[in-house]
């Protein structure tokens, strides 16, 4: 059962998916030792071969210049097969700060198509010295980081891209999603990078591919955990019969699936749709949709969901994960009723 | 083949003018003009929208809209319809959404049988039944549930037997909306033995004017009477009126209820958000303390989450429609999109159930509550769209089965 399709509406699904079922990371991750560092390395340098970072950047940059489908359709493959590496950052948002500071004539020193540019997320607490500390995802990896900051309105992005070379590495913390190593970093100076701040339909504008990778990678990872749990659920047997066969079992199911349709249609769509303020909805429905799924799958496979030797906590792991990347669902979901009831005419 | 088995009879020119325009914008607005004229000229002084939910308006303005030439808008040209493309369909119910146009009393008539019939139906059916369909001069209901048949519909018992030119039926229906006003009736009949099941299931498109047919309104949670029982005494159905062979009426259910689950639910999908936008205003006119019901923050989360689910629905609604076109028959998907719907709409009153705050004790339909009493009524009336056309329940069982392919 392939819940996400077969390749019909785009040209990369088919290829990605049997490069990502080659490549798939559970055997390892769910061994005795955790390797991601290795796995990210391999799987970083099939994604560069394979051109997908470089599938929304423009032919002059060195990209493919493909549209928000292939997007969709390349993250939700990412999500379902665990893919480890940098992608979000390097494939999606870098090009659209790219292409932002270019219309705006502002520096942004582009690294190039093959440079591994890490995602580093604020901790919501500073240092005792108030400095912001950040989490920076593959350490191993990075050529470059793309630090987030909070902004002072909820529609905003303000990011600098700093070298490797230019951030010092604080520590390197258990991450709680196995496929994605984590490190603490501040920068190495004050004043390094430029900083890029964008607001309100900018922002939406420029957050809209990454939005929709996000959602669409959840939609893979919901994908997998449904096709999963249901070949688990029809095969294991108590009672005298497949506990799928048990109703408390099969509606939660139902439940998932029709969430998972919902958030799959709505995310495709978005791609697809004028309003860029659809991709936020389609990663709220995507993120609750995903990580309901993921809560569950646990539970489906019972004292199994629990052990480290499944894989059931790799897809809960990641949907959390996903989840955290600032602006949360809760955040987008807020702002976005705000500008909807603002719109009414009452 | 192609030759002109149905034809229309004169439509409004105005329409027919909509109907014809090349441009998207100017079918739209030429859509919402009409409407609005429609609604007022049809609803004199008073505000259609205290009448939007009585079923004489509803009826009435129906069909004033169909003989008019809003009706068939998908079918095929030589059945009399307009063989609009999905997406001028959908600009049309966002347009009768939009001004909040009284929802069609027929709905078993447009949306269940006519799929049906230019599906199963014989020419000779299709010439005789459409046209009622294109001027909405014949009301249909739908016999599907008895009273010990609910949920299991394969276990129903009203029985058909074999006569010269036809059957006898005896046997009770039960729930059955509109009888009391339908001219026909999409009717389910046991033709196989006691135990045959699935396999000994025949329809019969029924004249409700037979002599042997006795209607009783039942009154419902909202106070309407709007669905009734019906009892068979003897009644002579001809061979003409059997859709399909006989036995195999099971396939046709089937494939009438997936029109049902997915192009029937469709409207009201794209009604949802024009319903939050209504709850949203009346949420931006109630005082809660010194302040709004919007202001607070409960509330404005509700909204939120319901504002998520109209934008998903309607891509749902959208996929939907265009494997409709494509001449899938909806499977599972039609079954989620039901689903979730009827959950989110029910979610919707309760919403605004609760802004009403004390005003919410008022009766459905009341004059002096806010709205003329139409959350209260929705408030109501949405407990049953859980439970009509399939239950969440089983909606969920058809989900993890034919969907999932879980073990029964
Ligand atoms: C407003 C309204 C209009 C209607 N109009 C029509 C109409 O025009 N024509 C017509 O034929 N019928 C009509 N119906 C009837 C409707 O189709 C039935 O009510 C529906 O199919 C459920 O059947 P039931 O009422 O017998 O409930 P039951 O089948 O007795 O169900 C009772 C409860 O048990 C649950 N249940 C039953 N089986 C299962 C199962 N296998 N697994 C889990 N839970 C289960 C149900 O979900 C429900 O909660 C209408 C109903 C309503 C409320």
């Amino acid at each position: 059962m392939t819940l996400l399709g077969d390749a019909g509406e785009s040209i990369l699904r088919e290829p990605c998916r049997r490069a990502l079922i080659d490549a798939e990371p559970h055997a390892e991750l769910t061994g005795a030792k955790s390797t991601a560092d290795a796995i990210a390395a391999r799987h970083w340098s099939m994604a560069c071969e394979l051109g997908w970072t470089s599938i929304l950047l423009d032919e002059r940059d060195g990209g493919i210049g493909l549209g928000l489908d292939e997007l969709v359709a390349l993250s939700e493959e990412i999500g379902a097969h665990l893919f480890c590496g940098p992608w979000l950052a390097s494939a999606v948002l870098a090009p659209g700060l790219l292409a932002l500071s270019r219309s705006r004539a502002q520096d942004f020193e582009w690294p190039g198509t093959g440079a591994a540019i890490s995602l580093a997320v604020p901790r919501p607490l500073p240092d005792s010295t108030g400095a912001t500390r950040y989490l920076g995802e593959h350490p191993d990896l990075a050529s470059h980081y793309l630090l987030i900051d909070e902004t002072s309105e909820p529609w905003g992005v303000s990011c600098r891209l700093l070298a490797a070379t230019d951030v010092r590495l604080l520590s390197r913390p258990t991450a709680l999603d196995p496929t994605c190593p984590v490190a603490e970093l501040v920068p190495a100076a004050d004043g390094l990078g430029e900083r890029i701040e964008t607001f309100g339909d900018d922002a939406a504008r420029l957050l809209r591919p990454v939005h929709l990778a996000i959602a669409a990678e959840l939609n893979g990872v919901c994908a997998a955990i449904l096709e999963r749990a249901v070949a688990w659920v029809g095969e294991r047997k108590q009672f005298g019969r497949p506990v799928g066969s048990f109703q408390g079992v099969k509606h939660r199911l139902a439940d998932a699936y029709a969430n998972f349709t919902k958030a799959l249609a709505c995310a495709r769509a978005a791609a697809g749709s004028d309003d860029p303020y659809d991709a936020q909805v389609a990663r709220v429905i995507a993120s609750e949709a995903a990580a309901r799924a993921g809560r569950d799958y646990i539970q489906h496979l019972g004292g199994a969901g629990i052990s480290w030797e499944y894989d059931a906590h790799l897809y809960l792991k990641r949907a959390v994960r996903l989840n955290a990347i600032p602006p949360v669902a809760g955040t987008l979901s807020r702002v976005n009723t705000d500008r909807f009831i603002a719109c009414i005419d009452v | 083949m192609n030759r002109q088995v149905v034809t229309r009879g004169h439509i409004d020119d105005e329409v027919a003018a909509i109907i014809a325009a090349t441009d998207d914008d100017v079918f739209r607005r030429g859509v919402r003009d009409w409407l609005a004229s429609a609604l007022q000229r049809l609803a004199g002084s008073t505000d259609w929208r205290t009448r939007a939910i009585r079923r004489d308006f509803r009826l009435e303005f129906e069909t004033y809209l169909c003989r008019a030439g809003f009706s068939a808008l998908g079918w095929p040209r030589r059945y009399g319809g307009h063989a609009l493309d999905l997406a001028r369909q959908a600009v049309f119910l966002e347009e009768h959404s939009r001004i909040e146009a009284p929802l069609p009393v027929n709905m078993i008539g447009h949306g269940i049988v006519a799929p049906t019939l230019l599906a199963h139906g014989s020419e000779e059916q299709k010439e005789r039944f459409l046209p009622g369909l294109l001027d909405n001069g014949t009301i249909w209901c739908q016999g599907y549930s008895e009273p010990s048949t609910g949920s299991d519909l394969a276990s129903l018992s009203t029985r058909a037997t074999r006569c010269e030119g036809g059957y006898r039926v005896n046997g009770q229906k039960i729930w059955t909306s509109f009888a009391d006003v339908a001219h026909r009736c999409f009717c389910l009949v046991r033709t196989g033995d006691a135990g045959s099941r699935h396999r000994g299931i025949t329809v019969l498109l029924v004249d409700m004017k037979s002599p042997g047919i006795t209607v009783t309104p039942i009154r419902q949670i909202t106070g309407d009477a709007d669905y009734c029982a019906v009892f068979f005494d003897d009644v002579f159905v001809p061979d003409t009126d059997r859709l399909g062979e006989e036995n195999a009426g099971w396939s046709i259910a089937m494939a009438a209820a997936g029109f049902e689950r997915g192009t029937y639910f469709i409207p009201r999908i794209v009604r949802l958000r024009s319903e939050l936008e209504q709850i949203v205003r009346l949420a931006a006119r109630t005082p809660r303390g010194d302040a709004r019901a919007i202001d607070d923050p409960r509330i404005r989360l509700e909204i939120g989450e319901l504002l998520n689910d109209c934008t998903a629905l309607r891509a749902l609604a959208d996929d939907m429609l265009r494997r409709t076109a494509r001449n899938e028959t909806p499977g599972a998907e039609g079954s989620v999109v039901k689903l979730l719907w009827s959950e989110a709409h029910q979610r919707l009153y309760q919403l605004g159930m609760e802004i009403l705050g004390t005003d919410a004790i008022l009766g459905p339909g009341e004059e002096c509550a806010p709205r003329h009493g139409a959350v209260q009524f929705q408030f109501l009336w949405t407990r049953a769209e859980t439970i009509l056309a399939g239950t969440s329940e089983i909606m969920r069982n058809i989900i993890a089965e034919r969907g999932l392919g879980l073990p029964r």
